[in-house]
């Protein structure tokens, strides 16, 4: 069982009020430090299942954010091997609640790291294209636009959550001339537009960029226009089971963001798909900004090689541990 | 002078309680009727004009509908040429009435034929991706089932005017199996998919229609998946204007069918809302018309046999003698 404030967090991911891969995965983590702290565990076996317990509990609130498992993984793979040499409980509340914080604050220069590569990549006069609402895309125009580069953006409005509402609202806020559009309007425009710059809900190990639903549409029109298609994406949204074979999960939320109950019982006996995230193939994208540096999309493997390692047949079981788990 | 049948077609038009390029043209060819059966005129010249005064009015109501510019072409034309023949005012007003209730119905009939040839190209158990609302593209889908074909059909919602939920309770009714998606997924379910049909509200001489906003882009994703890609139009859809260069012009609706917010709209944001875009003829594998299937690139061979006269491009004398001779007898 959660404490209560990790418990508010847990559920805000799952009602969406926290968004935002970044944001989603170090509320997850804060949420397991809130966890450890307020642990009472008498032994080290009962911490780390508590910990597990809470771990799985947070998996389940975004099946789909790679950031998730992979803030989850950065913590419960320090605290396991923290397990071989702990005295005490406490002396693994330490571990725990150190991991957490660093994970939280390298996951929060991270967007600033990219915002200040990206940014390098913005042309003064560019017309940008932006599609739902990524910390790590909008940091990039921020700031480029902090650095004096002037340009403006459309912005899509993301059905069926309009998410873009969002992004305008942040655009706008930092003083950059924001359109808003239609989802539909996104090829009609892309005459005009010199960029098109999206954040990533995953990467897997052959570059493919997994983001909210219509992102693949986004960079196909981009692709055939010839404008730039970027990606901004920190390293822990880079899937490690992709590597091993696994493919991301698209999940389907609920019919009733696309329309309501009353009116579909008025429509009559129709079906309502509603995927959150669609794939788009590493042909359509031209670099993936990472707070390492720019990388070809091809180049995901390297950074999940250097981030989690050669995965042996000992790791796999660890990866599978904090998986998923399905009923 | 404009007459107060036609004012108020134009007013309805605007308000949005009418749909689909079919209706409108309904609409307006009935104005048109009940105006010039109304007009004072007393020398067959002065009558002439009149229609034409009116005829050029009522086009505005939506420049990029090619049934309406057609229709008010068909009636202008035959009144015109009954006029040279010396026609009285009383006749050519018998002519407008027939005139404009003759191309009612065959744009009727058209949707008729289109269903017939259009679901023999669908097969039992196709999965079809729809876009926005079209009369041609709901008739075929309800042929097609009604010979037994059992469809899947996946249903754009089609922001933001929603019309897809119309489409999905015409198909629902009729039994058909339907799925209500967002615009944007789908490239997600393209994989599943067998066919796109959409409708058009123009058809230019090349072959590239105008449709509702975000039937490009559908249309270039099933290209990549080779899925096919019909467009049903009747030839009244077809363009002549754009044989002489004239571009359909792509109306923008107001910028409150996308964003209410008004704290959002305080921010000093723009919202641009284009209602329709033009997809390549390279992107489209056929057009479905009452007269047969042809490959967009033979489009010209319809727009070329359109009757003149040309009242509603720029003027420009001599240009007619390009079209065919469907007019000449």
């Amino acid at each position: 069982m959660l404490p209560e404030d990790a418990l508010k967090i847990a559920e805000g991911i799952r009602d969406m009020r926290i968004r935002g891969a970044g944001q989603i995965a170090r509320s997850a983590v804060e949420a397991l430090v809130i966890t450890a702290r307020a642990s009472k565990a008498q032994t080290v076996q009962a911490f780390i299942a508590e910990l597990t317990d809470a771990s799985q509990t947070l998996l389940h609130t975004r099946p789909t954010a790679v950031s998730l498992p992979n803030g989850i993984r950065y913590v419960m793979h320090r605290v396991d091997k923290g397990a071989e040499t702990a005295k005490t409980v406490d002396d693994l509340i330490d571990i725990s609640v150190e991991a957490g914080e660093t994970f939280i604050e390298n996951a929060k220069t991270a967007v600033q790291r990219i915002g200040e590569i990206g940014a390098r990549r913005i042309a003064d006069g560019d017309v940008l294209l932006t599609h739902c609402n990524s910390s790590a895309a909008i940091s990039v125009m921020r700031n480029a636009w902090e650095s004096g580069k002037k340009f403006e953006v459309f912005v899509t409005e993301t059905r069926p959550r309009f998410q873009g509402h969002l992004t305008a609202s942040e655009l706008r806020k930092t003083g950059i001339p924001v359109t808003m559009i239609l989802d539909d309007a996104v090829r009609y425009f892309m005459q005009e537009v010199d960029k098109v710059i999206v954040g990533a809900d995953a990467i897997t190990a052959n570059g493919a960029l997994v983001n909210k639903i219509g992102t693949s549409m986004v960079a196909l029109a981009a692709h055939e226009a010839k404008v730039k298609v970027y990606a901004a994406a920190e390293t822990y949204k880079f899937s490690p089971e992709t590597m091993i074979g696994d493919r991301v999960k698209i999940e389907e939320r609920d019919q009733n963001e696309i329309i309501s109950q009353k009116e579909l019982d008025n429509i009559g006996p129709i079906k309502i798909r509603n995927p959150s995230f669609d794939v788009t193939p590493p042909e359509y994208i031209d670099l993936i900004i990472t707070e390492w540096g720019i990388i070809p999309p091809l180049g995901a493997i390297l950074i999940l090689q250097d981030v989690f390692g050669v995965i042996t047949a000992e790791e796999l079981q660890e990866y599978q541990t904090y998986a998923i788990q399905e009923e | 002078m404009i007459h107060q049948d036609v004012l108020s077609v134009v007013e309805n038009v605007r308000l949005r309680q009418m749909r689909g390029g079919t209706v409108v043209t309904h609409a307006a060819l009935t104005a048109l009727r009940s105006t010039s059966l109304a007009s004072t005129a007393t020398s067959p010249k002065d009558f002439v004009s009149y229609v034409e005064e009116n005829a050029k009015y009522l086009r505005k109501i939506r420049a990029a509908s090619i049934p309406l510019t057609n229709g008010l072409r068909y009636v202008v034309s035959d009144v015109q040429r009954a006029a040279d023949k010396g026609a009285t005012v009383e006749q050519l007003k018998k002519i407008v009435s027939d005139s404009a209730i003759g191309f009612d119905r065959k744009l009727e009939d058209s949707i008729v034929q289109i269903a017939e040839i259009g679901a023999r190209r669908l097969k039992a158990g196709d999965v079809i991706v729809t876009h926005s609302y079209s009369s041609s593209v709901l008739a075929i889908l309800k042929k097609a089932h009604q010979q037994g074909k059992r469809l899947k059909v996946f249903v754009t919602e089609t922001r933001p005017e929603l019309e897809g939920q119309d489409v999905a309770r015409e198909l629902a009714a009729e039994g058909i199996d339907t799925t209500l998606i967002i615009d944007s997924a789908v490239s997600h379910f393209i994989e599943d998919s067998d066919k796109v049909i959409v409708g058009a509200e123009a058809v230019a001489a090349n072959g590239a229609i105008v449709n509702k906003i975000g039937t490009a882009t559908i249309t270039a994703v099933a290209q990549r998946a080779r899925v096919r890609v019909f467009v049903a139009a009747s030839t009244y859809k077809f363009s002549p204007e754009t044989m002489f260069g004239e571009l359909i012009q792509i109306e923008e609706r107001p910028t409150s069918y996308v964003l209410d917010d008004k704290d959002l709209k305080q921010q000093n944001l723009k919202v641009r809302n284009p209602a329709f875009d033009v997809t390549s003829p390279q992107d489209i594998d056929l057009i479905i018309t009452e007269r047969g299937v042809i490959p967009p690139q033979a489009a010209i061979l319809i727009v070329r046999e359109q009757k003149g006269p040309l009242i509603f491009t720029t003027q420009e004398p001599g240009l007619e003698r390009f079209l065919g001779k469907a007019d000449s007898k």
